[in-house]
């Protein structure tokens, strides 16, 4: 029988499956790690055979990528790549997942959409959370959270529509924020890291 | 007695002082950025552009069109999400695709507003220090470099850089209380046109079956600026109250009061909530990308203060918040 | 044994043998939620991505950097993927552009670092990935290119033709059924022996 299922294995990586087999195959693999390891070890082949193999360890980049989507702290990684020292600014900041980079952003992401399903923003009057397009649809991958693209507080995104119209020098980036789909919105303790003077007393002239 | 010689090296010191003092003025920043806030507005151009936050980036793309001073823009993510923003004639979209979701709201016209501000006013003088950079290239244009340092911890600071032919800035950089680049937006390619076609606005995306959210069409009303209201009680210097408005904001019942205070430069905008409006706001912090907010309760209602200000300036002024007495 | 002449693969070329079907139903799983069905895609592409990467980021660890990011991308960007590319074009799309983003943000021009493909220089650099805190010694990937090689030269004629037809020319089963005047069954078959030969051999040095 496993013989039968490495046969499938093998054709499957040289896509010669057709697609109901594949879904088959692809659904096998999650509940059975001698089909997933045989997969994973005739790519290495292929990859040996055509001299692709990362030196010195060939599942370095696949073990980053694995610990991040589960926000383990050993891909954290501090921002030597970043062209800017923003870490250091991040660092004012009081959440610990913020400023470590891109695997806690995605572990942010997660929290958020946890927190997220909690939350009961009802939007245009409408009864059904619009957050609730994030819950997992498949109960058989209960382990697994979707992490999606989240989705800013709603509030949130609709102060900043209205003050992207005043905001002018910054209405670009105000709508690149908005718009863009890496930094998930954070919200955090009322707590200051480092307390400041209040500005100056200036009665509001008009 | 003057020796002539003396004499006429000081009079053309004088005078190659004042030729550099015209070549200087023509070069001023204050002129750049006012051309840059004009450009920004009434140019018609297309383009591509990468937005950085820290370690993050993600391509844009981003049309502009000016018909005879109504402005319209679309803001599309390049990236995987596809994301957009749409501005129209009268509202602004924010088309979320993964989600299926469009959400719609009212543009307050602000254009007339707008342009009762100043692309650069002397009040900025005492916040801010000016300084032209040398030039360079961005996109494969000559640009020159304008440095606005604030003079306080209350702001942020920002390094432009203007194409020389048309003062757009081809790269941004949002500069924090430190000196160190919170944000980019840099250019890649643009292109800037005498027109601009109004299909170029329409989304690419099929929103056919998508949940649409939109507020309660209500009527955005101009407070007048007199009427008692909560009103921050300290404001960093300079700020001032630019406009006030009520509108229909989405997710609240009941009319939101959105303040803006600007020192002409950084934008503040305060929204405070009708107390029937039964919001879930979470009292502190929150931030998207280098937009920071601040919320907290007022008598039942909530009030948030948001803009691209340093975290302790939306929170003074969050905390300030008083009624005032008319 | 082993064909000098590689081949780099574009999305288009060769290993887009089917129809992209094994592709297309990891990414469904990966849409409902089955985080280890991206992993099974990271197996398949890292090398590739990474490669691809290097032609525009030619530090190694930077490289990395980047690819890693590109990869997370595409997981988060995974719900709106519907199929009408297949999916290493669109893969292939997201890391240029992470790519360049990363190259703009770091102040270089991604021109200046395009690279003539048939530069053997880049399999030189892609080697030299070197993590430093390995010890000195045969790393795992030498030794595993070993073993695949010296199982390869034991190979059966017929085995082994088969396999490198498929994975370096990256032929489809039909083109080697052609061109070894056989069944496209025999060739499944040869290439699914040829790998349990081969994968005997390595089974040790992985766990």
């Amino acid at each position: 029988m496993s013989e039968q299922i490495h046969d499938q294995v093998s054709a499957f990586i040289d896509d010669e499956l057709s697609a109901e087999e594949c879904a088959f195959l692809v659904r096998r693999f999650e509940r059975d790690p001698e089909s997933r390891n045989k997969l994973v070890r005739y790519s290495l082949i292929g990859s040996a055979l055509r001299g692709e193999l990362l030196q010195p360890d060939p599942d370095m980049l696949r073990r980053r990528i694995q610990d991040a989507l589960n926000g383990s702290p050993s891909a954290i990684k501090p921002a030597a790549s970043a062209p800017q020292p923003r870490a250091a600014a991040n660092a004012r900041w009081a959440s610990p997942a913020v400023g470590l980079g891109l695997a806690a952003s995605v572990a942010v992401a997660a929290l958020f959409t946890l927190k997220a399903m909690n939350e009961t923003d009802a939007v245009g009057g409408s009864a059904t959370p619009v957050l609730s397009t994030i819950v997992p649809a498949d109960s058989s991958s209960s382990q697994d959270t979707r992490v999606v693209t989240p989705l800013p507080p709603i509030r949130l995104t609709n102060y900043l529509l209205h003050h992207g119209e005043y905001a002018r020098m910054s209405r670009t980036s105000v709508h690149s924020n908005v718009v863009g789909s890496m930094e998930p919105p954070v919200v955090m303790d009322a707590v200051m890291v480092d307390d400041a003077p209040p500005p100056q007393t200036e009665p509001e002239v008009r | 007695m003057i020796p002539h010689g003396t004499a006429w090296a000081r009079l053309s010191c004088a005078l190659f002082a004042l030729v550099t003092l015209d070549a200087a003025a023509q070069d001023a920043p204050q002129e750049w950025l006012e051309r840059m806030n004009r450009a920004i507005e009434e140019l018609n151009y297309e383009g591509t552009f990468v937005h950085v936050l820290g370690n993050h980036s993600e391509t844009m793309h981003i049309v502009h069109r000016n018909d005879n001073g109504r402005i319209s823009e679309r803001l599309s993510s390049r990236d995987g999400v596809g994301r957009e923003i749409i501005r129209e004639e009268d509202i602004v979209k924010f088309i979320l695709p993964e989600q299926r979701l469009v959400l719609v709201e009212a543009r307050t016209d602000a254009s007339e507003l707008r342009s009762a501000l100043p692309g650069y006013c002397v009040e900025l003088e005492p916040h801010y220090e000016f300084r032209m950079g040398a030039g360079t290239r961005v996109a494969d244009r000559p640009v020159n470099v304008v440095s606005i340092k604030p003079k306080d911890e209350y702001r942020y600071g920002y390094t432009l850089y203007l194409d020389r032919e048309t003062a757009m800035p081809l790269k941004s950089l949002l500069l924090n209380e430190r000196g160190e680049i919170i944000e980019q937006i840099v250019f890649t390619e643009i292109r800037i046109s005498d027109a601009i076609s109004p299909s170029a606005l329409q989304s690419a995306i099929d929103t056919q079956g998508f949940e649409l959210l939109e507020p309660e069409r209500q009527r955005t009303e101009e407070i007048p600026l007199s009427a008692p209201e909560w009103r921050p009680s300290m404001l960093p210097p300079g700020f001032r109250l630019s406009a006030a408005t009520q509108s229909a904001i989405g997710g609240s019942d009941y009319p939101v009061s959105h303040l803006v205070y600007s020192d002409c430069l950084a934008t503040v905008s305060v929204f405070i909530e009708d107390p029937k409006t039964d919001t879930d706001v979470s009292e502190g912090f929150s931030s998207l990308g280098s937009t920071n907010a601040y919320s907290r309760k007022l008598n039942g209602r909530s009030a948030t203060v948001v803009g691209e200000v340093p975290r302790q300036t939306v929170r003074s002024i969050a905390l300030s918040l008083s009624l005032t007495a008319e | 044994m082993r064909s000098t002449e590689r081949r780099l693969t574009e999305p288009g070329e060769a290993q887009k043998s089917g129809s992209g079907a094994s592709d297309l139903a990891l990414i469904k799983r990966v849409q409902q939620g089955d985080k280890s069905a991206f992993d099974l895609l990271v197996v398949k592409y890292q090398h590739k991505i990474l490669k691809l990467i290097m032609r525009y980021v030619r530090d190694p660890s930077e490289a990395m950097d980047v690819a890693q990011e590109a990869f997370l991308k595409a997981y988060r960007a995974a719900p709106s993927f519907r199929g009408e590319s297949a999916f290493y074009t669109w893969l292939y799309r997201i890391a240029i552009n992470t790519a360049k983003n990363y190259l703009v943000a770091a102040g270089r021009r991604p021109t200046q670092f395009e690279v003539d493909l048939q530069d053997p220089e880049q399999y030189e650099s892609f080697a030299k990935l070197r993590d430093l805190d390995t010890p000195e010694g045969l790393a795992l990937s030498d030794e595993i290119r070993d073993a695949v090689n010296g199982a390869i030269a034991d190979l059966p004629d017929d085995l082994r033709t088969a396999i490198l037809l498929r994975e370096i020319e990256g032929m489809s089963y039909e083109e080697i059924a052609q061109t070894m005047e056989c069944p496209v069954g025999t060739v499944r078959s040869r290439i699914f022996r040829a790998r349990e030969a081969i994968d005997k051999r390595i089974g040790a040095l992985l766990q």
